[in-house]
């Protein structure tokens, strides 16, 4: 029975009826469709080429977004720290922590493994009370068109990526 | 390791040598592509002969019987507009097959509660011929199964063929139809051996 169902070899009196009784819904043979009269290049593909460099653009500007998020979210602890975000970010009067400013780094002391201490409990930054931590952040111009300009570019990088995608499901 | 190895069949370092590489063998599909790709647009009646069958009871197993043949012009049409998508040419049936899947999905998927009220009615009225009772059974099943079903009961393929064509594994096609046709004799109140 099993052998019939599947290569068609020896018989099943009642698979060989189903079959005929199915048999009026089958293909009947067709002319193929008339094909677009412009016809479109048919070329060997390219796809993997292109397919990198989308990768790669798309890598890219995910990098730089998330750069961008890091960027504004991040509040510098150390002078030296709020010192490089001082160049990026023009934050209020109100959000320099001068009370909250932390030591320097302190660099660990090299210990053998033996007497390696326990990890601190504690964290090397401590936490910044939303009393300090400004509420907003205030962009200049400059830096207003440089986001604006980041997120139309994500914008149309995601609707390429789309349209690719599209194509290559053949949905397009 | 002779030197011909690595020059593949250019032999430009051991010419007297015997050891050539071999492509991977081009299936007759593969050459009507590239007679396709090479402007030959006769030699897409051939592609539509040979595959035609196949999309035909995908799409059956998704749309309504009497839109399946347009469906079917449709995903041959939108094949030859995306042929330069087609990386592997040896593998152009499994390819057509996901056009097919993809394409019946997204025309009918707006229309899933018509198809559904469609169904009840059929049961409703009895269906007029038992092809279309039989049919009607087949489609209320789980997709793996009725797609399978449909292609070699309606179109009368085996399952070898089943499995060349849409990319399927021979074992994943044996245990559609084990499983499908167990189910479809249960459906129709068919004793099982």
């Amino acid at each position: 029975m099993d052998e019939y169902l599947w290569n068609k070899t020896g018989s099943d009196p009642e698979i060989e009826r189903i079959e005929a009784a199915l048999k009026v819904l089958a293909y009947r043979p067709a002319p193929p469709p008339e094909l677009p009269a412009k016809q479109q290049k048919v070329t060997a593909p390219r796809r993997s080429f292109f397919r990198l460099s989308l990768s790669f653009a798309a890598g890219f500007l995910a990098l730089v977004a998330i750069g961008s998020m890091w960027l504004l979210r991040w509040n510098g602890q150390h002078p030296t720290q709020q010192a490089a975000v001082k160049t990026v970010f023009q934050t209020p009067v109100t959000a320099v922590r001068t009370e909250t400013a932390a030591p320097a780094i302190a660099v660990p002391p090299i210990v053998s493994p033996v007497n390696k201490p326990r990890r601190r409990a504690t964290p090397l930054r401590p936490p910044v009370s939303n009393a300090i931590r400004p509420q907003t952040l205030v962009l200049t111009q400059e830096e207003a068109d440089a986001y604006r300009q980041l997120m139309t570019a994500l914008t149309i990088t995601s609707t390429n990526l789309k349209i690719v995608k599209d194509k290559l499901d053949g949905t397009e | 390791m002779p030197d011909t190895e690595l020059t593949g069949d250019l032999f430009l370092l051991s010419p007297e040598a015997d050891v050539r590489f071999t492509p991977p063998e081009a299936k007759p599909e593969a050459l009507i592509v590239e007679r396709i790709r090479a402007r030959q647009v006769e030699a897409f009646d051939d592609l539509y002969r040979m595959f035609a069958p196949m999309v035909h009871g995908i799409v059956l197993s998704r749309v309504p019987r009497e839109e399946a043949d347009d469906v079917v012009q449709e995903v041959f049409i939108a094949a030859y507009k995306n042929l330069n998508s087609l990386r592997d040419t040896n593998a152009v049936g499994p390819w057509l097959a996901k056009i097919a899947r993809n394409f019946s999905a997204g025309l009918f998927r707006g229309r899933r509660q018509d198809v559904e009220l469609t169904d009840d009615i059929s049961e409703k009225r009895r269906p007029e011929n038992e092809a279309n009772e039989i049919l009607a059974v087949i489609l209320r099943m789980p997709l793996t199964y009725k797609e399978t079903l449909v292609l070699r009961l309606v179109e009368g393929m085996t399952g070898p063929e089943i499995a060349e064509q849409t990319g399927m594994t021979p074992d994943s096609v044996r245990v559609n139809l084990h499983r499908g046709m167990k189910m479809l004799r249960r459906e129709l109140g068919v004793e099982v051996k």
